[in-house]
């Protein structure tokens, strides 16, 4: 089940009456979990066998580390839940992609180099990422084990953040699942705007971009420059509204559960350098792999050059983690470099830039790691980068509504930085908030596009 | 001491339900609000939903005379609708007139509107043309480029196809005095429906009669947000909420599978057989269904860009054999667009369909478009010309 799909209003008000209706916390995280299996498996039953593997598993594993005392053994207990999680991981999301990778060099020595058809579990790189932060929080003996498997597998299978985050770390939500939280309607209000600001980003915002990008990557060679150039910036505003729709309506949802969910985005597109980027863009994720990645191999308390090595496989893995291909790969590798660079030009030269300078140089690395990531080959992005410096004759199209979004993302950024921040939240006690409330959900249900577009971040 | 502390708390309960009706009344003002805001502004961005009325001419439901029809989808533009549900039309010359005893009046240049060559102009939604302003619409096109040799009657009609035309044809003839027809051809596909004809006359008790009763009484976004909530993407399909476990059924299989079956069928000897006597009972039935000459102009969507490549071929070429050898041995004139459609995206990457609006390239004819088939008609006419001077092709049976 989607957020956007019709089906979801009911499903989540029952689950909304219900989980405040139970005084126990037993009762309610059993209720949450159910419902959490039932979200999960009216995309696909058959999965949910997957999402339980990875539950007992490193519930098991984390409870037996610390019965062990021997560093070994408890090693060995980690390395097995990095291997059944990363297994589980690399053959759903990666098994096609590194046969078809090595194909040639298959064919070479007489294998068929066969792919097979496998379907990939929505979310499963999300939970994997969740689940292997707590094993390995509770090797690091940050977080102790949690006794009950409820909890656990709650933590795990939680319906706002289980197919496409944000990843919550278990000591973040751990601990509020061992209570019943207490209700507070400036909470539950609170989520229900977030919920609503989503809906809006995703729908209006999100699903219209995409309409003009998809015909436009489909085929680039065709369009002129400056409508190449149009539907790369909507891209950069799709997948932005997209995905940061997707965690307003996750963080929302939970919020008007009574949980509290750590924010995924902060207007990245006004960062001045590729390290503020990433920490404003999928907040969630970057935390995880400088922690759990980053500085597991030293981050920057080693040489120079280590540190440059660090920067780059962290973010080559980031980008593999966001699909199996090679597109995403050289994203990462993108991304890599250009924090690599910023790093060595820090103090001789981006320090002494200007601020439009570093912003407009910041934007068009982002725009070149977007075609990478948009693209479905590379010698597609190849052509669209091509397209986006060749400004001779093409289809010329300049859709409006998608000016028009782009305009809404640029004041949105801009209104960031003023004092509209608070008003955007919508404040129930304020004039204007039934007004703005009223005309969102009007809108909705006018002009969102009939077709149904599933969320970009689903598919990784 | 309880009695000294009921007093303050008395006053703060006071207090916070005067707070809570007043949060209730700015809410229920906000929402009030709100939704007069949506009211004001949807005009610029809803399509208008207009109560349809049974004509008793045609002898079909069309939208009602004197009201203006906005589209709001691909393309951008209001519509003024005429007599008879004429989307752009809304003068009609004197509809008697003294007919002259030879159509010279083709070549008349006088404007005198009683010599001019009244054209029945038939088709679907790219003939009719609600996606561009009227002075931008086919039947004006050819008004405007003919200076007024032509008096076009826009008698197209989103989704409807040749069973309609044809039940049409002899009663707007008598009404409006019409010397010949043309039909927009655009997918071949619609002639063939030509074969169950007559159509059945509005009915008072039909969903269009519902339809109309709604549309009377409800503003237009309310009628547009209740559609998206409770009809599918299709716009038709009633909504159903579905609760299952499981992947939903993927319903494009079985259309894949289908289309498939008839292509296999379609590229038999006995299946070509068939198609050509299905073509020609079609064009039998347009044939019988005037005395005046009909003059089909094909004008098919091509080129168009589809999934990012430009089609450059007709996508029914070979509907169009069909059509062009059934239409030569029935007489009917048979006007061919394509070459003109082509060389306009080719020569100067003018694209005849489609809008910024929506997506350029696909889509409806814009202004572009309905000028290159407006010159066309223009051109050719002459023909038809001939062929209104000519006895009317003599009944097929």
């Amino acid at each position: 089940m989607l957020f956007t799909q019709f089906e979801f209003p009911v499903f989540f008000a029952v689950v909304l009456i219900v989980a405040w209706l139970c005084r126990r916390r037993q009762t309610r995280n059993f209720v949450l979990l159910g419902a959490s299996y039932y979200f999960y498996a009216y995309w696909d039953y058959r999965f949910c066998s997957l999402l339980a593997l990875s539950t007992l598993v490193d519930y098991s594993i984390a409870r037996r580390m610390v019965c062990v005392s021997s560093v070994r053994m408890r090693r060995a207990l980690l390395l097995l839940s990095l291997g059944v999680n990363l297994g589980v991981l690399g053959f759903f999301k990666y098994f096609n992609f590194f046969i078809d990778s090595a194909s040639p060099a298959l064919r070479a020595i007489g294998l068929s180099g066969e792919t097979l058809d496998i379907i990939l579990p929505v979310g499963v790189s999300f939970y994997t990422f969740q689940t292997l932060s707590y094993t390995i929080d509770v090797y690091r003996g940050r977080l102790k084990p949690v006794n009950r498997l409820i909890d656990f597998a709650l933590y795990v299978a939680f319906f706002p953040q289980l197919v496409a985050g944000p990843i919550v770390r278990a000591r973040e939500l751990l601990p509020q699942l061992a209570g019943v939280p207490r209700f507070s309607k400036r909470r539950f209000y609170g989520g229900m705007q977030q919920m609503l600001r989503g809906l809006v980003k995703k729908v209006l915002l999100a699903d219209r971009l995409g309409e003009a990008v998809d015909v436009v990557f489909a085929g680039p060679d065709i369009y002129s420059g400056v409508t190449v150039w149009i539907a790369v910036l909507a891209y950069a505003a799709q997948i932005y509204y997209d995905f940061s729709g997707y965690s307003d309506i996750a963080i929302g949802a939970a919020k008007m559960l009574g949980y509290r969910f750590p924010a995924n985005f902060r207007h990245p597109y006004l960062s001045l350098s590729m390290t503020e980027f990433w920490h404003r863009w999928h907040m969630t994720l970057s935390r995880w792999l400088r922690d759990y990645v980053y500085i597991a191999m030293g981050g920057s308390r080693v040489s120079r050059w280590k540190t440059y090595r660090n920067l780059m496989v962290t973010m080559t893995l980031g980008g593999l983690w966001h699909g199996a291909a090679w597109t995403f790969v050289l994203w990462g590798m993108w991304h890599g470099l250009a924090l690599v660079i910023e790093r060595a030009l820090r103090q001789t030269l981006h320090d002494r830039l200007a601020r439009p300078v570093k912003w407009l140089l910041t934007m068009l690395v982002i725009l070149v790691g977007w075609v990478l990531f948009r693209s479905e080959s590379l010698p597609a992005a190849a052509g669209v980068l091509q397209r986006m410096l060749d400004f001779s004759d093409g289809v010329h199209w300049y859709p409006p509504l998608v000016i028009a979004a782009l305009l809404c993302c640029v004041l949105e950024h801009a209104a960031w930085r003023t004092r509209l921040r608070i008003a955007m939240r919508l404040p129930f006690s304020k004039w204007y908030s039934p007004v703005l409330t009223t005309v969102m959900i009007w809108a909705l249900l006018l002009y969102a596009p009939r077709n149904f577009q599933p969320f970009v971040y689903f598919q990784f | 001491m309880a009695v000294m502390n009921s007093g303050p708390q008395m006053l703060r309960r006071d207090s916070d339900s005067h707070s809570v009706s007043i949060l209730l009344c700015r809410w229920a003002v906000g929402i009030a609000l709100g939704t007069g805001l949506i009211a004001v502004s949807s005009p610029l961005f809803v399509r208008s939903y207009l109560p349809l009325n049974a004509d008793p001419v045609r002898g079909i439901w069309t939208l009602p005379s004197g009201t203006e029809y906005r589209w709001r989808s691909e393309g951008y533009a209001n519509t003024s609708i005429g007599p008879h549900g004429m989307p752009g039309k809304t003068v009609l010359q004197s509809q008697a007139r003294s007919k002259p005893s030879e159509v010279h009046g083709i070549q008349s240049d006088s404007g005198d509107p009683d010599a001019a060559v009244r054209i029945a102009l038939w088709g679907d939604s790219q003939a009719e043309g609600v996606a561009v302003d009227d002075a931008d619409k086919l039947f004006a096109k050819v008004e405007q480029a003919s200076q007024g040799k032509f008096d076009v009657y826009p008698l197209a009609r989103s989704g409807e196809d040749a069973a309609d035309w044809v039940t049409q044809m002899g009663r707007v003839e008598e009404q409006f005095d019409i010397d010949g027809h043309v039909i927009l051809v655009v997918e071949p596909g619609d002639l063939l429906a030509a074969v169950n004809a007559p159509v059945a006359a509005p009915n008072a008790e039909d969903m269009t009669s519902a339809n109309a009763a709604l549309a009377a009484r409800l503003p237009a976004f309310v009628i547009q947000a209740a559609r998206n909530v409770l009809r599918e993407a299709d716009g038709a399909t009633p909504r159903r909420l579905r609760f299952g476990l499981g992947p939903a059924e993927d319903n494009g299989r079985d259309s894949a599978a289908s289309d498939a079956i008839e292509g296999s069928t379609g590229s038999s000897q006995s299946a070509r057989q068939a198609d050509r006597l299905a073509w020609m009972n079609a064009l039998k039935v347009i044939r019988n269904a005037t005395d005046l000459p009909v003059v089909l102009l094909y004008a098919p969507l091509a080129p168009h860009i589809v999934a990012g490549e430009i089609q450059w071929k007709d996508p029914t070429a070979e509907q169009f054999l069909l059509l062009k050898a059934a239409a030569g041995e029935l007489g009917i004139s048979l006007l061919d667009a394509r070459a003109e459609l082509r060389d306009s995206v080719e020569s100067n990457g003018q694209w005849p369909h489609g809008f910024h609006h929506g997506r350029i390239g696909s889509g409806h004819l814009n202004e572009v478009g309905n000028r290159i088939l407006a010159d066309k008609l223009i051109e050719e006419l002459p023909p038809l010309g001939d062929a209104l001077t000519l006895p009317s092709v003599e009944r097929g049976d």
